[in-house]
């Protein structure tokens, strides 16, 4: 038997103060009818940069975060306005965030976070990234900080739970430890 | 820098099977904040990436709703309250596959999202053996287990296959050892 849904009507969209929920309903294999809460707006698009300086040390935005309830060290990014193209929003982000510039952007991929999730999020590695902005979101809020890390310490946050995006290290790992190998301060492994 | 405060009061909001959250903050300037956050806080989720003995990723393939098409997926579910990770992985294994559990070992905790009040606990299973045919205990879930290598598993989770890609990262240095050893 297929395991292929159909999407059919009904779709009911929710607000709950800021948030958004869709209500989809399906066909299932056997027939019947079932209805499914997703979260977020339906073409909802995020961007996420892992972005390196010169000498390959992560800028982070180290920022208090509501759901986990702790201080975590993310990845820059955020929503992608309407009609944005993804690097633009990318790039953007990475400079209101830490005032950094990327020298170069290479798309990672695309994620679906979530399996009830209806926002896409892509992600990019920038490198050769340096200072370009007077001033960023880092300096004006007193509740972020903006930090370098080595990358070695990068993957240890992914390992314990200490960033959100840890689909941005999955799919630049191999390029990450080619850099780490290449700078050669650190063992090219991360042991597990 | 300082954490903030969570300060009452919280409300809850269902709609249908999704919880929105809106929490009540202190902030390190005194400033009071609200933030609405998805899932009950007490709502956890446990997966397994699991392998035969020799080496194929066991997935459970399956619709999802968000993403709107299969997905190659890593067995797992909710938590149940006051249930032990470890349980839940072994019980939706064997419901969601059909397979049993060989040797398990505990990765870690992924947080998806800064705005999500649940966490995934994730394991690694190795050894796993085929005991039964897969006995699903909602009616709506329609999962086909499949076996894929390793080298196929990554390529579905870095182009979108795979909803707990997140995951695949804790288990990433033993895949490719795993993978590296039966090339040679």
């Amino acid at each position: 038997m297929s395991i292929e849904w159909k999407r059919i009507e009904p779709t009911e969209v929710m607000k709950v103060r800021w948030r958004t929920l869709v209500e989809k309903t399906f066909e299932l294999p056997d027939g019947t009818r079932k209805s499914y809460t997703t979260i977020n707006f339906e073409g909802m698009q995020c961007v996420a940069t892992l972005a390196l300086t010169p000498d390959n040390q992560v800028i982070l935005v180290k920022q208090y975060r509501p759901g986990p309830e702790k201080i975590m060290y993310e990845i820059p990014g955020g929503y992608m306005d309407a009609g944005e193209d993804k690097q633009a929003a990318a790039e953007r982000e990475l400079l209101e965030e830490t005032g950094y510039a990327a020298g170069a952007m290479k798309y990672l991929g695309k994620v679906h976070k979530d399996s009830a999730n209806n926002s896409v999020s892509h992600y990019f590695l920038a490198t050769d990234c340096v200072p370009a902005a007077k001033s960023a979101k880092g300096d004006a809020d007193e509740f972020i900080e903006v930090v370098q890390v080595p990358i070695s310490q990068l993957v240890q946050n992914a390992h314990n739970a200490l960033m959100t995006d840890t689909e941005a290290v999955f799919l630049a790992y191999e390029q990450l430890l080619e850099r780490q190998a290449l700078h050669g301060s650190q063992s090219a492994h991360t042991k597990v | 820098m300082k954490p903030w405060k969570r300060i009452e009061p919280t409300t809850v909001t269902k709609v249908g099977w999704r919880v929105v959250t809106t929490k009540t903050f202190e902030l390190p300037d005194g400033r009071i904040d609200t933030y609405d956050t998805f899932h009950a806080e007490t709502q956890h989720f446990a997966n397994v990436i699991a392998l035969t003995p020799d080496n194929m990723v066991i997935v459970a393939r399956q619709y999802r709703p968000g993403p709107e098409k299969i997905m190659d997926e890593l067995p797992g579910g909710y938590v149940d309250t006051g249930e032990d990770p470890e349980v839940t992985v072994r019980r939706e294994l064997l419901e969601e596959t059909g397979y049993e559990v060989g040797q398990l070992t505990y990765l870690g905790t992924i947080c998806k999202d800064a705005f999500f009040n649940s966490t995934h606990h994730t394991y690694f299973a190795i050894g796993c053996q085929k005991k039964e045919r897969p006995v699903l205990d909602h009616e709506w879930e329609y999962v086909e287990p499949a076996l894929m290598s390793i080298g196929d598993f990554l390529d579905s989770a870095r182009t979108g296959g795979v909803s707990d890609a997140p995951a695949v990262l804790l288990a990433y240095d033993r895949l490719t050892r795993l993978n590296e050893q039966a090339a040679t």
